[in-house]
């Protein structure tokens, strides 16, 4: 599975999740003509080939916002999970439906979660831009489509980045639009892009002990193609640094939208959000099927303690590990904890992982009392995002994060571990712990 | 040929263990003569190691192997007291690890580079350098790095205290409006240096992401009386030194290593005039001194004094009665010294343009009796004069397009604002220069008497002897590249400040005296 294999194969699975596609572009949107471009963020230089897409002239502002959570009560500041959205959200609003003084109808919304400007997105028929889509466009000046080479381009943008955020912001088109008719791709706010946690390798999935390079010192410029690009690398940097749950003071969004696509909001489930703790990642929506080929909710697995991973089954190097990992831990438990406790292996790979393919590997691993999930590309996005788990493709794989992760039977986070080298110990104990009787001190 | 190989190994092998010149010395001795056989040697080897054994340690161990032997159970917790430069927290007294809370906040503040001059930097704790941390060897550090909701970057930390990848760096990416919380042990003693390892990691700690942690060793360091926290780092602007304005990052110039500013603290003056260090006569001083970078190192020199003690790169070495120290960018040192004679000591980056021309120039001001024997105080200056006898032209001041003043008010105001930028350093904040440096100029006699001759001393620059208020001074005041209208303006400026005579001084009069060419070197040079 090569690079632009994988991208494309989102996308179709999207289309497949999706009904009533072929609309009308929606108004306000720009057209961008597809063609070439080499992204920064690969340790491969390759060409990436781009389709026609549309984005919109300027980002989503305030008021837009404020109209969708009126209609979406479960999206407002007071009721949005944890999961969603960190406290910061909308923090600059006086109130869960008032702009207040701070907050220009006409600036862009900012304060908002990756989960939330998907869903503002799905309500109006657009979705994120990928990065490749983002960063495509957002090489033009006012006069060409690609002023990267230019200096002056890149001190500007520079200059941006290095100042803090203002207090109040302002209009969304108050930048002059660029040659494609956009208004501040660069210089208002930073935006959301909807692979932010696909885009830079993790290191850690094909060695088992590599750290993530991108995080420290000098390890950003060994994967990147154009060592003098700061402005790439610093919105990388940015990327890098956030979770689907974030929210800033200056990252904001705009929508997207392609002939073939529209994505869905997996996470509009507002009917199951007052049942469940604000963190359980049981909030998700979304549809599974296991290895039976049965369809499976998230919140179907709670109840039960759940020792789960990330994987592909066609993985050869970490994913085994990984396997082993969970056996490891299954192997070591005593009984009272191992009745409490489920195992599940949440695959990367909708496309090849079918269930009848995840039904062959848990026969033939001998683990078929094992949870086997596949599903769509959104909803992979959305577990994966929510775990803290990365992922990208990489040379013909998936490249992602090594975690085990335990879950209460709410679906809480409550231990994990990173690395194939860590030990299982910490999540030995917490289950060995909540066997105890409840009269006994828990950890 | 091959037992002679093995054997030549084995000598080796122990010529590597020991390390000590007396095996140099005698195998050059043996070499020479070419009359011992290889098995001798070995013998002779062998027994002197065997001896050596048996009389000291065989070598210096690593730190694991002592903190194996030695390991301290943890007791108690505390939160970390973290002072602003050029302050320092106080010495930890306690016998034991404990376990040490440290939070950190990451905030992107507009702050004066030089007067008139600002620049958007990003800082731990609201300054550069950041917050010092002052922490004991086998400490479990509880860190947390938050950053502040208006930063526009995500920021992490790496310190070179910590042992582990990234020196925490991998755990610490926090976006803006976040904070984490990442662990480590202080397993290695000394002064380390901690910066943001955020990518494009170089503008980072360009803009000023950089800071000292200091690892106190078991028995702690000898008492001074006081302890002060400098950094030097270089920075890249857009404009050059002194242009007007906020100057944004210039990032052509930092890949060239060419910075506009090169100072102590983060900006010019950040510890001289009024913000100078300060000791008494007789009293031990301890500078914590690291080097920020991102790209120049820093030969540390403080004119006038002598390092009684070094710990060179801030390990646990001390060297003794050193004069100037290399601490390279990502490094730092301490120094310590007891003060003998009052007066100011000036802190330079010894490669001296950068301490004149770009700012790296502290002061550390010292009252008290004096003492003649030491210091005689005969009229020899205490700074350093790169130039010698040359004039020195200081090509900075005549960046700025100077704005045209309207009125005496606005002349005033003009000039205060080059008073800052290019007197102030020698001349101080309220005129009253450096005693057997540089002259004063408030109130000054020399000053007030004659506007021909102060307007030349500013065209020309001027040196030899001259008395000042009833003091001899003997020193070189540069050629100011300033324009007529800049001369004009500064020298207003000082004419209606520190009690002078309020002459207002136009550039037609500059123009005037400008004719009449330099003034005649005074006295003996």
């Amino acid at each position: 599975m090569n690079v632009s294999r994988l991208h494309l194969c989102s996308l179709v699975m999207l289309l497949a999740t999706v009904t009533g596609t072929g609309a009308e572009v929606p108004e306000g949107m720009k057209f961008i003509k597809g063609g070439t471009y080499r992204p920064i963020f690969l340790q491969e230089s390759v060409e990436r080939q781009i389709h026609d897409y549309y984005l919109d002239e300027r980002q989503v502002t305030n008021e837009e916002f404020l109209q969708f959570v009126q209609q979406n009560p479960g999206w407002r500041r007071s009721s949005i999970p944890r999961i969603f959205a960190d406290e910061q959200y909308l923090a600059k609003w006086t109130g869960d439906v008032e702009l207040g003084p701070d907050a220009d109808p006409a600036a862009p919304v900012t304060g908002i979660s990756w989960f939330a400007a998907r869903a503002y997105l799905a309500s109006v028929g657009k979705r994120l831009p990928t990065l490749d889509e983002w960063e495509y466009a957002a090489r033009a000046d006012e006069s060409t489509t690609d002023a990267t080479k230019n200096p002056d381009f890149s001190a500007k943008l520079l200059t941006w980045y290095s100042r803090p955020t203002p207090a109040r912001m302002p209009r969304a088109d108050a930048a002059p639009a660029d040659v494609y008719g956009l208004h501040g791709m660069h210089g208002v706010v930073w935006e959301w892009i909807n692979d932010f946690n696909n885009s830079m390798d993790t290191g850690e999935g094909r060695s088992g002990g590599e750290i993530e390079r991108e995080l420290y010192c000098a390890g950003g410029s060994i994967a990147l193609v154009d060592k003098t690009d700061y402005a790439a690398f610093m919105r990388q940097a940015l990327r890098t640094s956030l979770r689907a749950s974030f929210t800033m003071a200056s990252l904001g969004f705009r929508g997207a939208w392609s002939a073939d696509t529209a994505l869905p909001a997996v996470t509009q489930n507002a009917e199951i959000t007052h049942a469940l703790p604000p963190g359980s990642i049981y909030q998700l929506g979304g549809i599974w099927r296991n290895q039976r080929d049965e369809a499976v909710a998230l919140r179907s697995l709670g109840g039960k303690w759940q020792v789960i991973c990330m994987g592909y089954t066609f993985c050869k190097a970490a994913c085994p590990r990984i396997s082993a990992i969970m056996r490891n831990i299954e192997r070591d438990l005593s009984e009272e904890a191992k009745a409490r406790t489920a195992f599940t292996f949440a695959s990367f790979d909708p496309k090849d992982d079918t269930p009848a393919q995840l039904a062959k590997h848990a026969k033939e691993s001998h683990l078929e009392h094992w949870n086997f999930l596949t599903s769509d590309e959104a909803s992979v996005m959305e577990l994966a995002a929510v775990l803290g788990i990365k992922y990208e493709p990489y040379d013909g794989g998936i490249a992602h994060t090594n975690a085990v992760i335990l879950l209460n039977p709410a679906g809480e986070i409550v231990a994990r571990i990173d690395g194939l080298g860590a030990s299982p110990d910490p999540l030995i104990q917490a289950l060995e712990q909540q066997a105890l009787p409840a009269d006994k001190p828990r950890r | 040929m091959k037992l002679h190989r093995n054997r030549k190994i084995r000598i080796t092998a122990l010529l590597a263990l020991l390390g000590t010149s007396a095996f140099f010395a005698s195998c050059e001795r043996h070499s020479a003569s070419g009359t011992q056989s290889l098995d001798e040697l070995a013998e002779e080897v062998a027994a002197k190691v065997a001896k050596l054994q048996s009389s000291q340690p065989p070598g210096v161990p690593f730190r694991s192997d002592s903190a194996v032997e030695e390991d301290e159970p943890l007791q108690g917790e505390e939160i970390a007291v973290l002072t602003d430069p050029p302050h320092v927290p106080p010495p930890i007294t306690r016998k034991h690890p404990s376990r040490v809370k440290v939070r950190l906040e990451v905030i992107e503040v507009e702050k004066p580079m030089v007067n008139g001059t600002s620049y958007t930097y990003w800082t731990f704790g609201g300054h550069v350098p950041g917050k010092f941390i002052r922490v004991r060897q086998n400490d479990e550090v509880e860190f947390t790095l938050a950053n502040h909701p208006t930063s526009k970057m995500p920021h992490n930390i790496d310190l070179h205290a910590v042992t582990g990848p990234g020196g925490g760096a991998a755990s610490s990416m926090t976006a803006p409006g976040h904070e984490s919380v990442f662990s480590f042990k202080a397993l290695n003693p000394g002064l380390f240096i901690y910066h943001c390892a955020t990518a494009p990691v170089g503008m980072h700690v360009a803009n000023g992401m950089y800071g000292l942690i200091y690892v106190e060793p078991k028995a702690g360091l000898p008492p001074v009386d006081r302890e002060y926290y400098i950094c030097q780092g270089d920075f890249y602007t857009k404009g050059k030194y002194g242009m007007p304005g906020l100057q944004p990052f210039d990032m052509e110039k930092a890949l060239n290593e060419h910075p506009d500013y090169v100072v102590f603290n983060g900006s010019v003056g950040a510890i001289a005039g009024d913000n100078a260090l300060t000791a008494k006569v007789g009293e031990r001083v301890r500078l914590f001194v690291g080097n920020g970078g991102p790209n120049l190192s820093s030969s540390f020199h403080v004119i006038g004094e002598i390092f009684d003690n070094l710990h060179a790169e801030g390990g646990t070495t001390v060297t003794h009665n050193v004069q100037t120290t290399m601490i390279p960018p990502g490094a730092a040192a301490i120094t310590e010294f007891r003060l003998d004679v009052p007066g100011t000591y000036i802190l330079v980056d010894h490669a001296l343009l950068r301490a004149f021309n770009k700012g790296a120039l502290g002061m550390l001001k010292v009252s008290g009796e004096e003492d003649k024997v030491i210091y005689s105080g005969k009229l020899s200056d205490l700074v350093y004069q790169p130039e010698g006898s040359d004039i020195q032209k200081m090509p900075q001041a005549s960046v700025p397009a100077a704005p045209v003043a309207k009125n005496k008010d606005e002349r005033i105001a003009f000039g205060k604002s080059i008073y800052a930028r290019v007197c102030l350093a020698c001349h101080q904040a309220e005129g009253q220069g450096v005693p057997m440096a540089f002259p004063p100029l408030a109130k000054s006699d020399y000053l007030n008497a004659d506007v021909d001759r102060a307007i030349r001393v500013v065209a020309f620059g001027m040196t030899g002897e001259i008395t000042v208020n009833g003091a001899q001074f003997n020193s070189v005041m540069p050629q100011l590249d300033f324009t007529d209208e800049e001369i004009a303006n500064v020298l207003t400026y000082v004419y209606n400040s520190f009690g002078n005579n309020g002459t207002e001084v136009t550039p037609e009069q500059v123009k005037k005296a400008r004719e009449l060419g330099p003034l005649p070197t005074t006295g003996a040079h």
